[in-house]
């Protein structure tokens, strides 16, 4: 009884802790709390908003409003639950890191969290950025940064390298570097991976991380290189002053006293000014393509001497110190001579010191299309030398070709241009502008996609496996009814003998001798049909073995035994005396329980 | 047995024709939203659609209608995320693959679409049918293999059994092929940033390295989910965590 008692008692703790547990909290118990770690800081710190909702974890995320002038990084959440005196508190704390891009007094919220069906908005939090107090060029600073350009005058398309370098003597990590370079006036090329050395800066050992890129002015003017941004986390070593005496006396090693703090740090360079001027407009050659370096230019030929019809390759390969990418060279002018093919120019940039180098070649297949001796023009290279201020020109050798008749002058099927220009030639569709295409504006195509994997789907699925079921049934029934005399005279024996106890129940005017030789019959027959033999002749002493062969309940074939028996009784006593419509019945109900169990 | 046979043809004809939808309701809503669209009132057409769509109304036509008002707004990420959306449900509309090309192109790093893997290739033409099409596909080859399935059981001929183990291959592929497109929509799901720049992280977790940043509108593929970070991949040797709240899914 006392175990019984317990155990009760034992369930109802177990479901209110359950109910306590797990009970949904009140849309009432909602609230919405936003704070930050500071609200006065520099343009070189970030601060730390944390929106914490108290009373539920099943919400979406804060819908922070648009905040331009800082950048917004969530920094995770947490959650707690917590459960004091039986009640349940849960809350959920979503966390952001700020990033501030100017400085001013700027307004953070109201911040909207949306819970319950409900709104909830957090108060607004005034935050006060300042310019960092410390100037660049105090000489002790832990960590600051410098950019630099190499010219602050340039020519358009002359190489300038723009350098990003940090100095730091305290341990610092994760950088995240932000280093526009003012897309609009340069075209950017890598000088490969960041470098990191140590130098001494007023005596000041530092860790420098540099990084530099290759700039080329595309436009004329005073261009500007707007401020880098560099994001990361520098780790102070703290001593932990809070040892005691005596034990822990033990462990007084600074590599147990030290500890280490992290600040997550924004620091911003100052914009760069270059002036861009455009290349001199005297002297300058016919055909220049506004290449601008130090070049040298060489010609190659695949095989000199060729007949007809064949294929040689024209190199002409252009090397040198300068925006390599950007140096274009056109088809020689050879048509009356040569059919040309030109390919694809081939690049090979490299960086040598911080000077971009390399070279780009230009293949031309050429066609002979006249024999006899021939010399390729030397080909001409325009260029704007920035270092000695003018325009240079740089020429291949001529190459002297022999061009022999072609051996299979009937195989020889080039194609030509004839130079009345008779042909049509398609014009080229010049795109003008792209857009995007319309709108669907047809209402018919607006149905709603319901989800395809419903319950209709998988009826529909399994209803023609069931209807196939279903008629195989049906007509392997109809088919052995055809074909099985047993089976036939079995499954029409119940309607045959209900059929006949029918008639006979019409038939009102028969005496009790005869009625009971008619219920015989139809009993036997029944029978018969059922045990596929020749039931008239069948008498009671022979039913019972036969119907116990076929596995029928021993009180049926008990009761049938006796009711064939009570017949025979009556259609051979002198006197009989029976109710007919009571024999009826009683036949009527032995038949159906033998059906039942057949 | 011509009763049930009735009765089940009519539970088939009830299953085949297109039940009652309640887009009517929404053609109204549709109708002033393009009508927004029109008229260069882009955001008022967005809110629109967007609407519509939280009520859960889901079609095709109405994401790429979303996408064409957010690239009037030059919001090219979320243009991107509901082309993205339509694909699935208008795999072949032209339009479409003509507007989200000329999307990308607007983007800062131009990601295209992830090429189909080996099972996108073999059941190639599971990406050009949309979850319901695949399914309508496999439930009419079920309906017919059945009936000639019965019909070769009345009257057996070499003919009806040529068409029976036709029915039966193309429906075991339809079957497969479903398979195929839940799994390639489950386990290949495209994500498009939606911030101006996204830093990818080698952890769950903003101190940990910045392994390269993508810019918005850019497609990512989502591998995998935890708390409120997800893992995304450009390519095998480009992958890192996000948070969740930067990608459109």
């Amino acid at each position: 009884m006392f175990t019984f008692k317990l155990s009760k008692f034992s369930k109802i703790l177990t479901t209110l802790f359950w109910i306590a547990l797990t009970s949904p909290a009140w849309a009432d118990d909602i609230s919405v709390l936003a704070t930050v770690d500071r609200n006065q800081i520099t343009l070189e710190d970030s601060l730390q908003l944390s929106i914490t909702i108290q009373g539920t974890q099943n919400t979406p995320p804060p819908e922070l409003p648009s905040l331009p002038d800082f950048r917004v990084a969530s920094s995770g959440t947490s959650s707690s639950t917590q459960i004091v005196n039986f009640e349940r508190s849960v809350s959920i704390i979503h966390n952001y890191r700020l990033t501030p891009m100017s400085t001013g007094q700027f307004k953070i919220g109201p911040i909207r969290v949306r819970a319950n069906g409900k709104t909830y908005a957090t108060k607004p939090i005034i935050i006060a950025v300042k310019k960092p107090t410390a100037p660049d060029q105090s000489g002790d600073k832990p960590v600051f940064v410098e950019t630099r350009v190499s010219k602050n005058e340039a020519f358009i398309g002359e190489q300038l390298i723009y350098t990003f370098k940090l100095f730091h003597r305290v341990e610092a990590k994760n950088f995240d570097l932000s280093m526009p370079f003012g897309a609009s006036y340069f075209q950017k090329e890598e000088l490969g991976k960041a470098k990191a050395y140590q130098t001494v800066v007023n005596g000041i050992q530092y860790q420098v991380q540099e990084i530099s890129v290759a700039l080329f002015p595309i436009k004329t003017g005073k261009a500007e290189i707007p401020p880098a941004a560099l994001e990361f986390d520098i780790y102070y070593r703290t001593q932990n002053r809070n040892n005691r005496r005596g034990f822990n006396q033990f462990f007084n090693d600074p590599f147990f006293s030290q500890g280490t703090r992290a600040e997550h740090k924004v620091l911003r360079s100052k914009p760069l000014f270059v002036e861009i001027l455009p290349l001199p407009a005297q002297g300058k050659p016919i055909g220049f393509k506004n290449t601008i370096g130090e070049f040298s230019i060489q010609a190659n030929l695949g095989k000199n001497d060729l007949e007809v019809g064949d294929t040689t390759t024209l190199t002409i390969t252009v090397s040198g110190k300068g925006n390599v990418r950007g140096i274009s060279f056109p088809e020689p002018d050879l048509k009356n001579l040569f059919k040309i093919y030109p390919d694809q120019p081939e690049l090979k940039q490299t960086v040598t010191g911080m000077q971009i180098s390399g070279e780009k070649i230009f293949k031309f297949a050429l066609v002979p299309l006249k024999p006899g001796p021939m010399t390729l023009p030397e080909f001409t290279l325009s260029y704007f030398d920035p270092v000695k201020i003018g325009y240079r020109q740089v020429k291949t050798t001529p190459i002297k070709m022999n061009i022999r008749p072609s051996s299979t002058p009937e195989s020889l099927n080039l194609v030509q241009s004839p130079p009345n220009g008779n042909t049509i030639v398609k014009p080229e569709i010049e795109i003008l502008g792209e857009d995007i295409l319309p709108l669907h504006t047809k209402l018919d195509d607006f149905q709603n996609i319901e989800n395809p994997l419903n319950l209709s789907v998988m009826i529909g699925f399994v209803s023609p496996a069931i209807f196939f079921l279903i008629s195989a049934f049906f007509i392997q029934q109809k088919k052995r009814l055809t074909t099985d005399v047993a089976f036939y005279r079995s499954q029409k024996a119940f309607k045959t003998a209900t059929q006949k106890l029918k008639i006979l129940d019409h038939s009102n005017k028969m005496d009790s001798k005869e009625f009971a030789s008619e219920l015989s019959e139809i009993l036997r027959e029944y029978i018969g049909n059922k045990l596929n033999m020749e039931g008239k002749a069948i008498t009671a002493a022979e039913v019972e073995p036969k119907l116990k062969e076929s596995d029928f309940d021993t009180q049926q074939v008990d009761n049938t035994r006796k009711l064939l028996e009570k017949f025979e009784a009556l259609q051979y006593a002198p006197k009989t005396s029976g109710n007919n419509q009571d024999l009826l019945n009683e036949s009527k109900d032995l038949i159906k329980i033998l059906e039942k169990n057949s | 047995m011509i009763k049930i046979t009735s009765r089940f043809v009519i539970l088939i004809a009830l299953l085949c024709h297109p039940l009652p939808s309640f887009a009517e309701d929404y053609m109204s809503d549709v109708a002033r939203a393009n009508e927004l669209y029109a008229n260069n009132k882009y955001q008022k057409a967005i809110d629109t659609y967007e609407a519509v769509i939280q009520k859960g109304f889901t079609n095709g036509q109405l994401f790429y209608n979303l996408g064409n008002s957010y690239i009037r707004l030059g919001k090219i990420g979320p243009a991107i995320l509901n082309y993205i959306r339509a694909q699935k449900l208008i795999p072949r509309d032209e339009n479409l693959q003509a507007n989200l090309n000329f999307a990308i192109q607007q983007t800062r790093d131009k990601i295209t679409l992830p090429q189909p893997n080996a099972l996108g290739t073999l059941f190639f033409w599971v990406n050009d049918l949309n979850l319901n099409e695949n399914i309508k596909l496999a439930f009419y080859i079920n309906l017919s293999f059945w009936l000639v399935l019965t019909a070769w059981f009345y009257f057996r001929s070499d003919l009806l059994k040529l068409a029976r183990n036709s029915l039966l291959s193309l429906l075991l592929v339809a079957i497969i092929a479903i398979g195929v497109k839940l799994h390639l929509e489950s386990d290949f799901k495209i994500g498009v940033v939606l911030g101006k720049k996204v830093s990818v992280k080698s952890g769950l977790d903003l101190s940990n390295v910045t392994l390269f940043e993508l810019h918005e509108g850019a497609l990512v593929t989502i591998t995998d989910e935890r708390r409120d970070w997800i893992e995304i991949r450009l390519d095998p040797k480009q992958k890192g965590w996000v948070p969740k709240n930067s990608i459109g899914i």
